[in-house]
């Protein structure tokens, strides 16, 4: 199991038919990330990171769009892989419901899943002491800073225990500060739970700073520009400053710069 | 706000004495207390008709309205054009049927109450409807990586997302039932306040027509502060 790939993605192609444009959002994207694989993908806004995301998870609205190519989650579908409830995912915004506590928040999936009260208070309270927030269990979102809320929201896709974790640019509204704190926390989950994760951000030190892999997308309609291996050692921390790390911030950028010039 | 309201009667008190304002426009606060307490039980008898219209016209409206939107919301591809149906009903001053749809319903109380509801139909059925449909889309993605049914992602996430604007409406539509009560009883009816401010108005008996506002003002803002303490019960979140 250790070796396979949990999702694999072949020519995806993602077009909008909305208002009969047929705009083409994602142009014969492949790729495959690895069991247990820290994944980032970046690229100019508007190159349809997130709608991947979409797609890998089985809620992208087909009214408006359409898919080709062939998309596979842990060996079948992203539907399949949906009903099995094998994806996480973490949003831009924590997405938390205001009328519960965090403590509810969390055990909202639990919830719908239907496990019994005992279990869902013992996963909970486990969960909250991952992300530090044990003592805040009855407070509502509205009383926690963005990044508390971010981290609730964590939590929250880690309750049903999925295989994987969608997070399409989960930092992109906090500080510098708060961002380098939570790529911390994050990375710790991840070495603590072994998920899957692949991490949509517009941030190229936060994508170095956290994967095994980026993906550069080109700008609209999304290609693959260059799949970079980022061969650094954890904790990054005294990395920050390397020749090394700037040398793949550099690679990245002009990858991006270029893109920009097109148009 | 009590003391704004006691500035509000001590101004209007001295403005009718010390003015030469006619007795036709405006009484004095001063008579029209002595006319509320001597005919307190006749008032509250027509009160009490005219409250049990906009009570069970406010209820069923509304009610009926919210299950009419769930059905509404439950079928994506009729919502839209219900909705805009709705709203041309709803800027149509419906108000204006009162005075025909007595000859259809009648004027008994019951009549009243088929009115208010359907005053208070409209509104809470576009602003539902529409407050279903508007629930941001990453939470029913959040949902449906949950692989949550349709019922569960309705209770757990429409419809508390939607009781802000529900309360709005419901607050709105006690002003609402309350002045399509009192109108379509000038209209013609068995009973009630808009009856008996009519008939008082006849005979010129003005602090007795005054004693009729008072009473539906009194019992309007009562109705409307219990929805409002009811919201802030439901939505400590807002």
């Amino acid at each position: 199991m250790q070796k396979n790939n949990s999702i694999e993605l072949k020519e995806l192609s993602i077009l909008y038919n909305d208002l009969k444009i047929g705009l083409e959002a994602v142009s014969k994207v492949s790729f495959d990330v690895k069991n247990g694989e820290f994944i980032s993908i970046v690229g100019p806004s508007g190159c349809g990171k997130s709608t991947i995301l979409k797609v890998i998870s089985d809620t992208l609205d087909l009214s408006y769009s359409e898919t080709r190519g062939d998309v596979k989650v842990l060996g079948s579908s992203p539907k399949k892989a949906r009903e099995q409830r094998k994806i996480g995912f973490v949003f831009q915004k924590p997405t938390l419901l205001q009328w519960r506590n965090l403590e509810k928040n969390v055990s909202l999936p639990l919830e719908i899943i239907g496990l019994n009260k005992a279990e869902i208070k013992k996963r909970v309270k486990k969960l909250l002491k991952m992300v530090e927030l044990e003592k805040y269990a009855s407070y509502h979102p509205d009383q926690l800073s963005g990044g508390m809320q971010q981290k609730v929201s964590i939590a929250r896709a880690l309750a049903y225990d999925p295989e994987i974790l969608l997070m399409d640019e989960p930092f992109g509204a906090l500080d510098e500060i708060n961002r380098r704190k939570m790529n911390d926390e994050l990375l710790s989950v991840w070495k603590e739970t072994g998920k899957t994760i692949v991490f949509v951000t517009h941030s190229i030190e936060e994508a170095i700073y956290l994967s095994e892999r980026i993906i550069v997308l080109t700008k609209q309609p999304g290609r693959i520009k260059k799949i970079i291996n980022v061969d650094l050692p954890y904790p990054r921390k005294k990395e920050l400053g390397s020749m090394k790390f700037y040398k793949y911030i550099n690679q990245i950028r002009s990858l991006l710069e270029n893109e920009e010039e097109i148009v | 706000m009590a003391l704004s309201l006691g500035v509000f009667f001590i101004f209007w008190e001295l403005f009718v004495k010390y003015s030469d304002i006619s007795a036709i426009v405006l009484v004095a606060p001063s008579e029209i207390l002595p006319v509320i307490t001597n005919n307190y039980d006749t008032l509250l008898k027509e009160l009490k008709y005219t409250s049990e219209e906009v009570l069970y016209g406010w209820f069923w409206g509304n009610l009926l309205a919210l299950l009419t939107s769930i059905v509404i919301f439950s079928y994506k591809k009729i919502s839209d054009s219900v909705i805009s149906l709705g709203v041309i009903v709803n800027a149509v001053p419906l108000i204006a049927l009162a005075a025909i749809l007595g000859g259809f319903i009648g004027t008994d109380q019951n009549a009243k109450t088929i009115i208010v509801a359907i005053l208070c139909f409209f509104p809470m059925l576009i602003v539902a409807t529409t407050a279903f449909k508007r629930v941001n889309g990453d939470y029913k993605r959040l949902f449906d990586s949950y692989n949550s049914s349709k019922p569960i992602t309705f209770i757990k996430l429409i419809f508390p997302a939607s009781l802000p604007a529900i309360f709005t409406v419901l607050k709105l539509n006690v002003v609402n039932a309350i002045t399509t009560a009192i109108v379509s009883e000038f209209f013609g009816a068995h009973g009630g306040i808009g009856q008996f401010i009519l008939a008082r108005k006849g005979f010129y008996d003005l602090p007795m027509v005054w004693a009729g506002i008072f009473f539906i003002v009194i019992s309007g803002s009562l109705f409307y502060f219990t929805i409002e303490i009811a919201k802030r019960l439901f939505i400590k979140w807002n």
